[in-house]
């Protein structure tokens, strides 16, 4: 009747037989081919990470040096267009390419900080609220629903101007009036994941809350997470866009996009390019974070992944 | 090492390992814009029973009648209604958070659902090896998971596993290995196969029981299936609808059961006996009642093929019928004779 422990290693895969699992990376990599938007926007997203890493080396000129001589030459693909400035010059004969790739480090900077910030506030704001319940989550969801009931981009003017416009100001602003959306997240994951048996059978084992909310829940929430956290950087690089365009963010003569969209906006009538350049790049930057934001929603969803 | 801490702890020999006594574990339903209380859920209405060191005893009964609230309610997994639940000597229910979860690293519990009760995003190792590192410390603990997965027929190469690499079978393995990592005085098995395939069962109740002989463990085995406990127990006890309704050894339970319920649970139990003779069944009508609005009296009259007219009225006591065996049945009570 007895079977021997020795018996059932039959039933157990031994290290020779079963093929190596492919790596994650690799896995995400085959599913992202499929999903061809996935990969259409993670080329966009790589060319923009690239230009905001390596931007000394991938601008053609000093963003900030002038040349009054050459102010508003057309890019090179119109009439009287040089390839020396191939997408033209500024009011103060600035290099627009340029600009727009040193451009791009401050907006990815703003963006991903801002996001961190204001995921590191919702998602431990979010964990407490829904592991523990009662006044905490009380406190957290009305805090929540408050936050959602103000007009954002108020709030973070509000807060530049009582902190005065600085990067990190204008980082920390866009922080901290937006995390209730990783709180809403956070807490009703963990809701759901404080009912879970791996959750009581971790509090079974005597294991204290703050091991199981920062190690067995917290984990359980990098997907949903992440996901959110993509799609954020995109909308939080089009506030700072916003608020540097209404003279709230970088200040002159950084060049930001938002701040060049503003500039150029005195032109718009004679030298339309002047404030297009910038739009495009915000656009393009924007819809490649959140097509990959979109493809890796379809891969991390539980329901949509296949074990 | 199990076996030489209990001889020293327990000089009087007998005195059992855990102790519950009148276990009320009654759920508060929400109603209204105001959540004021409507009404319970009487999960569990006043439940004991003890388990002596060593020794494997049986909960079973209906799905819903309360006994897998019962194990976890032991931990103090849900916050009792009432009741004393006295493990070492000391009430769990009157210790402080600090001193619980140390009660609680003698206590493990297996759960039923092997994919449900291990974290997805965690190795093996993890999954085992954690609640002994956090607790004692040991920079060693690695080789402590070695040797239980080894234990329970896995090998020490999966420690690098996720749980999804696994089939249900080795999942529940891990589940043991778990609680076997802990060296626990009182292991729970919240039926802890009643997922699996009939013939990975056979293999896991098998494991189950070589482990309890090697470690010397304390086993309360909760199932809805009694031929699986009749292997593994040596006690059992009867639950009906948060209440215990009959608890005796295994062998007088099966072969003599005195509680109409228990009669109808052993006779439900397919038998593969060739030219058996045809037992008279007693097949039990209707379904469970609702433990929000538990029937009168005795709450299992409702679907009793002996019920009297005293049985809607009047609670039946729990009696010690013969040597040992304990019913709560008016059929078995004093109340029979008047």
């Amino acid at each position: 009747m007895t079977i021997r422990v020795e018996d059932t290693s039959d039933m157990v895969p031994g290290a020779g037989e079963v093929e190596k699992a492919p790596s994650k990376a690799y896995i995400i990599f085959r599913k992202m081919w499929h999903l061809r938007l996935g990969v259409f926007g993670l080329a966009l997203m790589a060319v923009l990470v690239i230009m905001a890493l390596f931007a000394p080396w991938v601008a053609t000129h000093d963003p900030l040096s002038q040349d009054i001589l050459e102010r508003l030459s057309p890019p090179a693909f119109m009439e009287g267009g040089s390839w020396e400035h191939w997408l033209g010059t500024d009011q103060l004969g600035r290099d627009v390419y340029s600009r727009i790739v040193h451009g791009a480090r401050i907006s990815l900077t703003v963006g991903v900080s801002a996001v961190f910030v204001s995921m590191v506030i919702g998602v431990i704001l979010g964990l407490f609220a829904g592991y523990f319940g009662g006044w905490i989550d009380s406190v957290v969801d009305f805090s929540v629903n408050a936050m959602l009931a103000f007009p954002f981009i108020l709030l973070a003017m509000t807060l530049v101007i009582v902190l005065g416009a600085s990067m990190q100001n204008i980082i920390l602003a866009l922080g901290l009036s937006n995390w209730p959306i990783f709180a809403r997240v956070a807490r009703i994951e963990t809701r759901k994941l404080r009912e879970q048996e791996f959750v009581i059978a971790a509090r079974a084992q005597g294991l204290n809350h703050y091991r199981i909310i920062f190690k067995h829940i917290l984990n359980n929430l990098a997907a949903a997470t992440l996901v959110i956290a993509t799609v954020e950087v995109a909308r939080s690089i089009i506030r700072e866009t916003f608020l540097s365009f209404l003279g709230l963010g970088i200040q002159p003569p950084t060049p930001s996009w938002g701040l060049m969209l503003a500039e150029g906006r005195d032109y718009i009538l004679t030298v339309w390019w002047l404030s297009t350049l910038p739009g495009v790049a915000i656009f393009l930057a924007c819809l490649g974070i959140n097509l990959v934001g979109d493809a890796l929603r379809d891969l991390l969803d539980p329901r949509m992944r296949k074990a | 090492m199990a076996v030489e801490e209990q001889e020293e702890r327990s000089p009087a020999g007998d005195a059992p390992v855990l102790d519950v006594r009148d276990l009320k574990m009654h759920f508060p339903l929400r109603a209204g814009l105001l959540k004021r209380v409507a009404n319970y859920v009487y999960a569990v209405d006043g439940v004991s029973f003890e388990i002596k060191p060593g020794e494997t005893l049986g909960l079973v009964g209906e799905s819903g009648c309360g006994k897998s609230t019962v194990g976890r309610v032991l931990l103090k997994l849900y916050e009792p209604t009432a009741g004393e639940v006295m493990f070492d000597g000391r009430n769990i229910f009157a210790v402080d958070e600090a001193e619980l979860n140390r009660i609680r690293q003698r206590i493990q519990i297996i759960f039923q659902d092997p994919f449900a009760s291990l974290n997805p995003r965690l190795r093996v190792k993890e999954l085992v090896g954690e609640a002994y590192r956090v607790h004692t410390g040991d920079k060693d603990w690695e080789k402590n998971v070695e040797q239980v997965l080894t234990k329970v027929g896995l090998q020490p190469e999966h420690m690098q596993r996720y749980p999804h690499e696994f089939s249900g079978g080795q999942r529940q393995r891990i589940g043991i290995a778990r609680a076997l990592a802990m060296s626990p005085k009182l292991i729970i098995a919240d039926e802890a196969v009643s997922a699996l395939d009939v013939s990975i069962q056979a293999q896991v109740i098998n494991l189950l029981d070589s482990l309890k002989e090697e470690f010397g463990f304390s086993f309360l085995f909760i199932s809805h299936d009694l031929s699986v406990v009749e292997h593994i127990a040596d006690r059992v006890a009867v639950m009906y609808l948060g209440k215990i309704v009959e608890m005796a050894s295994d062998k007088d339970l099966y072969q003599t059961p005195l509680h109409p319920y228990t009669e109808a649970l052993i006779a439900a139990v397919p038998r593969a006996e060739a030219g058996g003779r045809a037992r008279r069944k007693t097949i039990l009508r209707g379904d469970v009642p609702s433990p929000i609005n538990p029937p009168s009296g005795c709450r299992f009259h409702t679907r009793c093929p002996k019920a009297m007219d005293h049985c809607r009225v009047e609670e039946p006591p729990m009696i010690e019928a013969r040597p040992d065996h304990w019913v709560a049945c008016h059929l078995h009570g004093p109340m029979r004779h008047d």
